[in-house]
């Protein structure tokens, strides 16, 4: 028998060591560091790139410890190990992946096999059983799971937090001596971790002996942050670092001659590189530029796909190797392009970030990431899908779209370089998941004192600072007191001063038909006219937006829509260009490191050519510093820092020329405003390099301000360099107004006056008061649809914001807006940070820093394509300009 | 201009005011006339939130009371928001109207939302029409074969500016249409589609003849007619949605 020198397994139960011999040989890393911490029942986070190992890390020695249980006669039918995920799918998946192993090993039971129907009944069992519990499992199987508890059990949060009030459940639950916490990156971050983190404590209570706690995370930091936040307040964490296994290497491609590719040419860009590939990803930022390029892709690589008949293109009966995934397309679907890509048929998947996440999907020779992936993260994770095999390098490669796609991919690689990642900011105490946690930790009639509350809650790291105040405030909300003398009619739980009780059943179905944080986006369906299933899904706002005989992308189809019906979308196959853009573009905002990054990245460049600055530098006349040695330099410093050369270093040197050329370059305390005048109204674009959120707070609060100045409403377009504010037609300030807006004085006033009559705070108010359970989403078993769900979040935040500012939830809906959506203090340090003066300038023509802003101030209006093309035009222009100066 | 034309009242025909908040003065049988009250509404979407909205409209209606000395308060229907509600909140309803009925006579007109029950758990006997000084009264969600003059609710009618909107009276020859006492209404924009298309249904056949007033929390301001507010607005026609229509003239249950 093959025998390894690996030491690290003689630590495991004899069984699973020769199997880890025998299929393994040899642990990763991340093995070798996690394994004997989960052996010695230590907690600890493993911060790893996917593909590492680190689910098996975190099982083996579970797996070994049932198997010492086993021998010792002491596997009691109850849950001892608890396996918590974001996604259902990985729930499954990971089920999948640790039965595998278990039955190699001999020790798995099979459900309803004789051996597991002879065993059913008795008090100690010879086999592990796993099970999966979440809100689709069917309800004869949770049954089963009641009586025949799961050694091992995979769920959800969600899951956990309606198991852990239900009495039945709770039973199983106190024998619980690990919890694995996978994905910890995409929980930490938001109210679904801050719900876990309170659920875990809830757990700590329950169980009969302190558990450890297991954290699996692809890349994140700060990593000491997360383990705290998993561990909770007064627990020690180890921490395994595993974030930089293997190299990773990023190439910056731009396929365009001037300032911007048509989607077109990107498509073709990706097929080219795609080519010479077993199988590739192709990630993109929007889901419907997914469809779109792959599209394009299947145009170029397969153009036998598509069929015309008669004018018309008819069905795609082909057998494509390109697939498209994201989240909008039905859940058969994307689990058929997931098999087929481990299976090795398919050649290509265009997908959004829905597959960042660690879905298994088996070897990928290269990523391709289109526009940037918008933070340093997101490019290591789309990146790490690549050579998705120890110590394999991942390659991956960034298609620029435009100029400020290349300067960020520049930038991410120097971050990443340097080991500067996005900091996960852990969300502060919040107080809807605090309300409905409390209404969960009642049900059906139990009682918990406000002190043990406060106690169990404090020890959870998001609301380590939790007042007194605040929790006795959602209390009082909950218990129907809430708002000055009145009383509530509907009550979610009792509260005698004291102590929180439980008012029964059916008061407890709000809390389980309500419980999570996850809003709740409306889809409607798509469906081909004819077939008897939907292809795919939208979200209902953008049903609002289409009529009939429209054309758009879904699923790499172009489909045409026949019929708009009140429970979806019928099509027909369509050949042709898509006549609307797609559904909501869900664009992230870049991270304020790398914000900042690309920040010096620009002023890097402008110091090296503003020596001696001018426009005649883009044409190099005579008495001008010789162009070639003075764009030398710029090009030394791009190569030497950020790894830039050739066709794409010269694209930036040529952006920020002309950029200096016709205005200037923002520096970190000095902005820069140009004014121009489109369509006869005055607008003004403040270029900050702050970052999007920043940025979209400092627009609010401004256009409040300007507002105040000359009674009208201001339009604001934000993006991650700057902002723009139109004027109406006919309204105009001068310089001096305009740079007197940027001041701290009653800041957050002003923001919270911008913000009042906002869809942000609106749509935040409706998430926050679901999640609080103050109007629920589903009520007597059926989720209320949006029309039908006819409650006025405005109204109703107006009413509570007029009589009582201290309610809990209209807080809460202030903190997430200005803390977590937007970023009220970052904006407020910048105003105070500003060293005046501030320049203004009046360009002849838009400046290449605002195109990016100037075409999404036109909103999805314009089709991608089009931005393209108006990008090309408004960048003719701004070479006009300088030559007709330079002449 | 607005403010020169403001006033606590505005007549609308002869012997019928509006006055603000959005009420009806009825001179002849001094009714005050309350369309669309909405009560108990955060009770009855299951909010976990006091009944602001009995509240409020009970002590605007008190007022308006003792101010003008009414002998009657007259509901255009949707008194409630809902026909299922808490026993704390129907309570509170009913304790309302107990406080109107020690000012004055009350008579409640059912409206849609009181349901096929009427509202009868909540708040007793109530009626279909009303009429008072040769107005027939009803709520506004059955077209009326009447050729007498018409005053309905139902409609919320409002108008709409920079994001916010404001509740405002129509009055024609032949129909009168009163505002929503509630809060939580955005209301049906008076300078849609929608609007005209429901009110042809009650004899309207202009824009012209249609008169606009609006109403804040003490004043009421006259517009005049919606096809001049539509010009002043700028707002293009837009095709009717149809959507209104159709609920319009669903057959009551």
């Amino acid at each position: 028998m093959f025998v390894t020198m690996e030491p690290l397994f003689d630590a495991l139960h004899p069984e699973v060591a020769r199997w880890c011999r025998d299929v393994l040989k040899e642990a990763t890393e991340p093995q070798r560091a996690a394994i004997p911490l989960g052996l010695e029942r230590r907690n600890v986070l493993v911060s790893s790139p996917t593909g590492t190992g680190k689910t098996l890390a975190a099982f083996l020695p579970v797996i070994s410890a049932l198997a010492h249980r086993r021998d010792e006669d002491r596997l009691f039918p109850r849950t001892f190990a608890l396996y918590i995920s974001p996604l259902r799918a990985l729930g499954y998946d990971v089920e999948h992946n640790v039965r595998g192993p278990l039955r190699e090993m001999g020790l798995l039971e099979r459900p309803n096999s004789p051996r597991a129907r002879l065993r059913r009944g008795r008090i100690r069992e010879t086999h592990i059983r796993t099970g999966v519990r979440t809100g689709d499992t069917p309800k004869d199987e949770r049954r089963l799971m009641l009586s025949r508890p799961p050694h091992i059990l995979m769920t959800t949060p969600e899951s956990l937090a309606v198991m852990l009030a239900m009495e039945s459940y709770r039973k199983t639950l106190r024998t619980v001596e690990t919890v694995i916490v996978d994905e910890v990156h995409a929980l930490a971050t938001n109210k679904r971790g801050a719900q876990l983190a309170l659920l875990l404590e809830s757990l700590e209570e329950l169980a009969e002996a302190p558990f450890n706690r297991i954290g699996l995370s692809a890349t994140i930091s700060p990593l000491d942050r997360v383990a705290k936040f998993l561990v909770g307040t007064d627990r020690e964490c180890e921490i395994v670092d595993a974030r930089r296994l293997r190299s990773i290497s990023i190439d910056v491609l731009a396929p365009f001659p001037n300032a911007m590719a048509p989607l077109a040419t990107v498509a073709q860009a990706a097929a080219r590189l795609t080519r010479d590939e077993r199988t590739t990803l192709v990630f993109t930022n929007v889901r419907s530029q997914a469809e779109l390029i792959a599209h394009g892709m299947a145009q170029i690589l397969e153009p036998e796909s598509i069929e015309e008949v008669n004018g018309q293109t008819r069905e795609r009966q082909y057998d494509s190797r390109i697939g498209v995934h994201h989240s909008a397309l039905e859940r058969n679907v994307r689990h058929r392009v997931e098999a087929a890509l481990r299976a090795g048929k398919l050649r290509t998947v265009v997908c959004s970030s829905s597959l960042e996440l660690g879905v298994d999907i088996g070897f990928i020779d290269r990523a391709v990431v289109i526009g940037g992936a918008r933070g340093m993260t997101p490019t290591l994770q789309r990146i790490g899908r690549a050579g998705h095999r120890p110590g394999a390098v991942a390659r991956g490669t960034v298609i620029a779209q435009d100029r400020d796609d290349i300067i960020e991919a520049a930038a991410t690689k120097r971050c990443i370089a340097d080991a500067i990642l996005e900091e996960a900011a852990i969300p502060r105490a919040p107080l809807d998941v605090l309300a409905q946690w409390l209404v969960g930790s009642v049900c059906y009639d139990r009682r918990l004192a406000i002190d043990d509350a406060l106690r169990i809650a404090r020890r959870a790291y998001p609301f380590a600072q939790l007042e007194r105040g605040d929790l006795l405030a959602c209390a009082r909300y909950l218990s129907g007191g809430g708002v000055g003398e009145d009383e509530a009619h509907v009550r979610r739980l009792g509260f005698d001063g004291e102590a929180l009780y439980g008012l029964g059943r059916e008061v407890c179905a709000a809390f389980f038909e309500n419980v999570g944080t996850i809003p709740d986006e409306q889809h409607v369906s798509v469906t081909i006219k004819g077939a008897r299933h939907a292809i795919g899904r939208v979200e209902e706002s953008f049903l609002s937006e289409i009529r009939q005989g429209d054309v758009f992308v879904l699923n790499g189809r172009t489909l045409r829509v026949k019929e708009l019906t009140s429970t979806g979308i019928i099509v027909e196959p369509h050949a042709g260009r898509p006549t609307v853009p797609q559904w909501s573009s869900h664009l992230r905002g870049i991270p304020t490191a790398l914000a900042a990054e690309i920040h010096t990245l620009r002023n890097g460049v402008a110091e090296r050519l503003r020596s001696d600055c001018h426009p005649e530098l883009v044409e190099g006349p005579r008495g001008a510093p010789d162009r070639a040695q003075v764009e030398g330099s710029a090009h030394d410093y791009l190569r030497t820092r950020y790894g830039l050369e050739g066709l794409e270093a010269g694209h930036v040197v040529r952006y920020i020329a002309e950029q200096i050329a016709l205005s200037d370059v923002p520096d970190a305390t000095h902005p820069v405003i140009e004014i121009y005048r489109i369509d006869r109204k005055q607008c003004a674009v403040f270029h900050t390099g702050a970052g999007r959120r920043i940025n979209e707070t400092l627009a609010r609060a401004i256009a409040t301000r300007i507002f105040w100045q000359i009674r009208a409403n201001v339009q604001l377009t934000t993006d991650d360099n700057g902002f723009l504010l139109t004027l109406p037609a006919g309204k105009s300030m001068r310089d001096e107004t305009w740079i007197n807006m940027l001041h701290a004085h009653d800041f957050e006033g002003d923001l919270l006056a911008g913000l009042r009559s906002s869809h942000l705070l609106r749509n935040q108010f409706r998430h926050v008061a679901n999640t609080g359970l103050l109007v629920l989403r589903r009520a007597g078993g059926k989720t209320l649809r949006r029309r039908a769900l006819s409650w006025n979040s405005q109204r109703i935040f107006e009413r509570i914001f007029a009589s009582d500012r201290d309610f809990p939830l209209l807080r809460e809906t202030l903190r997430t807006v200005t803390r977590d959506l937007l970023d009220a203090p970052g904006a407020l340090a910048y105003l105070e940070s500003i060293e005046h003066p501030v320049r203004v300038f009046h360009p002849k023509a838009a400046t290449p820093f605002t195109f990016g802003i100037i075409t999404s101030s036109f909103g999805d209006a314009v089709v991608l394509d089009d931005r393209s093309s108006m990008v090309e035009a408004l960048h003719q222009r701004v070479q006009e300009v300088v030559e007709r100066r330079a002449s | 201009m607005l403010r020169e034309s403001a006033a606590r009242s505005a007549q609308l025909a002869e012997g019928i005011d509006a006055v603000a908040p959005g009420l009806l003065w009825v001179r002849e049988t001094r009714t005050i006339v309350a369309a669309d009250a909405h009560l108990a509404y955060e009770d009855v979407i299951g909010g976990a939130l006091p009944t602001w909205s009995t509240g409020d409209a009970i002590s605007v209606l008190q007022k308006a009371a003792l101010e003008f000395g009414a002998r009657e308060f007259l509901f255009l229907g949707d008194i409630i928001h809902g026909a299922r509600m808490s026993d704390g909140a129907a309570r509170e309803v009913q304790s309302g109207l107990e406080r109107l009925r020690a000012l004055a006579t009350v008579t409640l007109v059912a409206g849609n939302h009181e349901g096929h029950t009427r509202g009868a758990d909540v708040l007793g006997d109530t009626v279909e029409y009303a009429e008072r000084s040769g107005w027939l009264m009803i709520h506004g969600d059955q077209p009326s074969l009447s050729r007498a003059g018409v005053i309905i609710g139902h409609l919320h009618p409002s108008i709409r500016s920079n994001g916010t909107s404001a509740p405002v009276f129509l009055a024609g020859p032949r129909i009168i249409v009163v505002p929503a006492l509630t809060a939580y209404s955005e209301g049906l924009d008076v300078c849609g589609d929608d609007c005209f298309e429901a009110l042809q249904a009650f004899g309207a056949t202009s824009r012209n003849e249609l008169q606009v007033v609006a109403a804040t929390h003490d004043l009421v301001y006259p517009l005049g007619t919606v096809s001049g507010l539509r010009q002043e607005l700028r707002r293009p026609s837009q095709p009717p949605q149809h959507r209104y229509r159709r609920k319009f003239l669903r057959p009551d249950r």
